[in-house]
């Protein structure tokens, strides 16, 4: 089944989300595995490899992140591979937004009504 | 930091057959990212104080459970270049006949090929004959094997038929192991799904 053009799908609201509480909570860049971390909570399953770096590669396509790798010299400072990091830009955030406003009208929707007493 | 894990190795492993004859940069990119995020994962891994083990096989799962991303992916790239390269969009009933008709042959051929080997080893012949046979089916897998490498550029879905015959070879032998059907199984998906139709990078200047 194809999916409605432009619709996000739930893996991609939770790296939106994830990536928007980075940008809240720092300067927004922040590479995968911290994103499939803050998105697994305390314990949980991380995503998959190929799931979410397929959705990242999705979503900055889309122009719904922005993403860069990060300078050499800084992973060879700290003796590690380079990062590639991503950071929610204004059309994500816009994204996002809808996103949320669909899923609660549509969750009043279905949220049977009680007639006033 | 160790990187030389086991689920590491075969994460990296992974990668380095799902991104081959990729473009450069798309295939460094995955590489990287993939590195990178499995050094992140062990670090991780160090300070939450858990097992070597227990890493290995979550790093194991998050790599089984992408291979189906992981091929739709490497489809996805291999389509924007031929698009690239051809001027013309590649759609996908262009590119499912190929895939499909290796992958019709190669479970025809799965369900077909124990058969004689049943009949055969079931008729009562002597342990020399049955070496003989197992012998022959080796030697068969490993010269398909073979020539299926030699041809994987200039002829893929022949390469790929190949393969399968290889894979399956053992298969028809020892049908009762399942684990046999397994890495049969495992071979053919990964042949058909590293096939390259057509070439990604032309010559230029000719």
């Amino acid at each position: 089944m194809r999916r409605k053009k432009g619709a996000l799908l739930p893996l991609e609201i939770d790296i939106l989300v994830a990536a928007s509480q980075a940008r809240t909570s720092g300067d927004g860049w922040i590479h995968g595995f911290r994103l499939a971390k803050a998105m697994s909570g305390d314990g949980g399953r991380l995503t998959a490899h190929g799931t979410l770096y397929k959705a990242l590669g999705r979503l900055s396509a889309a122009g719904l992140l922005d993403d860069r790798w990060e300078d050499p010299d800084a992973a060879l400072a700290e003796g590690r591979p380079r990062r590639r990091l991503y950071q929610i830009n204004g059309n994500g955030l816009a994204a996002l937004a809808r996103a949320r406003a669909e899923a609660a009208a549509s969750a009043g929707a279905t949220t049977p009504r009680i007639a006033p007493t | 930091m160790r990187t030389d894990d086991l689920g590491a190795r075969f994460a990296q492993y992974w990668v380095r057959v799902y991104t081959s004859r990729l473009p450069l940069d798309d295939a460094a990119d995955r590489r990287n990212e993939i590195r990178s995020d499995l050094w992140e994962h062990r670090i991780d891994a160090i300070q939450a104080g858990r097992s070597r083990l227990r890493h290995n096989l979550d790093v194991i799962e998050r790599v089984l459970s992408g291979i189906p991303a992981d091929l739709s992916w490497r489809r996805g790239i291999q389509q924007s270049h031929r698009r690239l390269d051809t001027g013309d969009p590649m759609t996908t009933q262009q590119t499912i006949p190929r895939s499909t008709a290796a992958l019709i042959a190669v479970a025809s051929l799965g369900i077909v090929a124990p058969f004689p080997f049943l009949a055969l080893l079931g008729t009562g012949l002597k342990a020399q004959e049955r070496l003989w046979i197992l012998g022959s089916v080796a030697l068969a897998a490993i010269l398909a094997g073979g020539l299926a490498l030699r041809l994987r550029t200039r002829r893929p879905v022949l390469s790929t038929l190949l393969l399968a015959v290889g894979a399956f070879a053992p298969s028809s032998a020892w049908f009762w192991l399942p684990p046999v059907y397994l890495v049969t199984a495992a071979i053919i998906i990964v042949a058909v799904f590293t096939a390259r139709n057509e070439p990604i990078v032309h010559a230029t200047g000719t």
